[in-house]
């Protein structure tokens, strides 16, 4: 599979790239996707939990990215804020899929351990199957927090739920993959 | 407490692999792009999007109103079930864009090319403290008048994300084709300098079994985004390509005003697009012709007017449209359609 290359001439200038995408500049949407692509595919394949989702979130994020540009204010860094629109694009087609709508958390939600003990935490396959194999609800909580690192204020603000319950939820989590990757049931 | 498994979960978590972005998306993208498909993605919370919004039109909405002292009707007609009509939604009848202009919606596929050359020369400054109220009126054979609606576009200075633009806002009151009674209320705002489209916000109501409709527009780059809203909380989002051959592009509100300062000769053609609410594929621009045919002196109520008489089409819709020469308002437009019972109906300038 072809991929862009990570790096970026030395003359590569954000602003002036966002003026230009803006402005419809195909070439400038091609060099926005070298640069960030593969950051922007990382988080939408966490959130999404296949190659396909991703690169469809991926696509719609591209596809509309010179319109929504005109809402950045430059004021954060660009990467961010391009992390944060694919996030909420991702969210926005796992909802639409229904996955990510009412979700109980009763103990049957948790799958069953089938991935030995402690040791296998190291095993990335192991952890891989067992973040895949939460809810989505709960999937994204921790996704959004231990890996990309947002706040529970801000991921309230992504899912549109409390803080509390974003807390709740990655306790919940946290839970289920302690079960699962230590092999208590 | 973070305890050792929270913390290696967490470096595993992040230590694992992702797949890289393959190039056949963006090359995806900018095909579907070059071919005018435009999307709208979230980048703010959705319901704080929807308030804002709402906010904007009871401005734009409050504003027209005020403007000329009129009450916007709200007659509930709650008929028509579903939302039939959302995929339909059109600018096909408004006010001016069959007044002034013909409207002939392009259906899927847009001409080729436009008729002319882009309409150039508009003089920008000519537009500040505009006040311009129209009547529509239906002439029979036997030259009987039988007024049907009337409207009011008024320009003022404004600011527009720091930016010198004009403020244009248009109320008018018509009869659409259905024989239902139609206020509507158009703010847009256009750059001072060269009258680029920036945005627009149309609240019309009644609209066919809704009590309202809203369209809210922004002109970004190459494409108008936006979204409509009606009642029950419908809403479609738009997210259309307006391509550059087809410019200069006006709205509704500034048709009037199209040929202001352009230099007009016996032998002059022009193009120009007006946009559309751009929610369906066939409602996002209309592609329009214009062609002087000759020089008359109109009959107005301020007296004999010289103008010069424009043929307008957008095939197969034309009208015949008189320009003010001494600074390129229309003063009026007939329908050169068929007459109907009530006879061709007129646009006619109040206040020359």
């Amino acid at each position: 599979m072809q991929t862009f290359p990570l790096v970026m001439p030395e003359s590569f200038n954000p602003a002036q790239l966002v003026r230009r995408a803006r402005d419809g500049s195909a070439d400038a949407l091609s060099d926005l996707y070298a640069r960030y692509g593969n950051t922007l595919m990382a988080v939408a394949f966490r959130l999404m939990g296949s190659r396909a989702d991703a690169e469809d979130v991926l696509h719609d994020v591209f596809l509309g990215l010179p319109e929504a540009l005109h809402r950045y204010d430059e004021r954060g860094a660009l990467e961010s804020w391009l992390k944060r629109v694919t996030a909420r694009v991702a969210l926005t087609r796992l909802r639409s899929r229904g996955r990510a709508g009412e979700v109980s958390f009763d103990d049957d939600d948790v799958p069953p351990p089938s991935h030995g003990n402690m040791e296998r935490l190291a095993d990335l396959i192991a952890v891989q199957r067992a973040i895949d194999a939460l809810p989505d609800a709960l999937r994204v909580v921790f996704v959004l927090r231990e890996v990309e690192g947002y706040s529970h204020a801000e991921i309230g603000e992504l899912l549109e739920i409390t803080t509390n319950a974003s807390e709740v939820r990655l306790h919940r989590a946290i839970r289920a993959l302690r079960r699962t990757l230590s092999g208590d049931s | 407490m973070t305890d050792l498994f929270e913390q290696r979960l967490r470096n595993a978590a992040r230590s694992l692999p992702t797949p890289e972005a393959p190039r056949s998306v963006i090359d995806r993208v900018l095909a579907e792009r070059a071919s005018g498909t435009r999307t709208i993605i979230p980048t703010t919370r959705a319901r704080a999007v929807s308030n804002a919004w709402r906010v904007v039109a009871v401005i734009a909405v409050a504003a027209g109103v005020a403007a000329v002292g009129v009450t916007v009707a709200t007659r509930v007609d709650r008929r028509a079930p579903g939302l039939a009509a959302a995929d339909s939604v059109s600018s096909i009848e408004r006010f001016f864009a069959r007044g002034v202009f013909p409207a002939n919606a392009f259906a899927q596929t847009p001409p080729a090319a436009p008729g002319g050359p882009p309409v150039t020369g508009v003089d920008a400054a000519l537009f500040g403290g505009r006040r311009l109220e129209y009547r529509i009126q239906y002439v029979d054979t036997a030259g009987r008048v039988t007024p049907d609606g009337d409207g009011l576009v008024t320009i003022a200075d404004a600011q527009y994300a720091g930016s010198p633009a004009w403020r244009v806002v248009h109320v008018a009151h018509m009869t659409a084709s259905s024989g239902q009674r139609r206020t509507t209320a158009e703010t847009l705002y256009v750059t001072r300098r060269d009258l680029r489209l920036l945005s627009r916000a149309i609240h019309e109501a009644p609209y066919r079994g809704y009590s309202q409709i809203a369209i809210h527009q922004r002109f970004v780059g190459d494409s108008v985004v936006g979204e409509m809203s009606t009642d029950g909380g419908i809403r479609r989002p738009i997210a259309r390509q307006l391509p550059s051959t087809f410019g200069p592009y006006l709205s509704d509100a500034l048709a009037p005003l199209g040929l202001v300062g352009v230099r007009l000769s016996p032998d002059w053609r022009g193009s120009l697009s007006i946009v559309g609410w751009a929610v369906v594929p066939n409602d996002v621009f209309y592609p329009v012709t214009l062609r002087v045919v000759g020089e008359e002196k109109l009959s107005t109520s301020a007296g004999l007017v010289d103008c010069w008489k424009l043929r307008v089409s957008a095939s197969p819709e034309q009208r015949t449209e008189w320009v003010r020469k001494s600074d390129g308002v229309a003063v009026r437009s007939r329908d050169e359609a068929p007459p109907t019972a009530k006879g061709r109906r007129e646009f006619v300038l109040l206040n020359p």
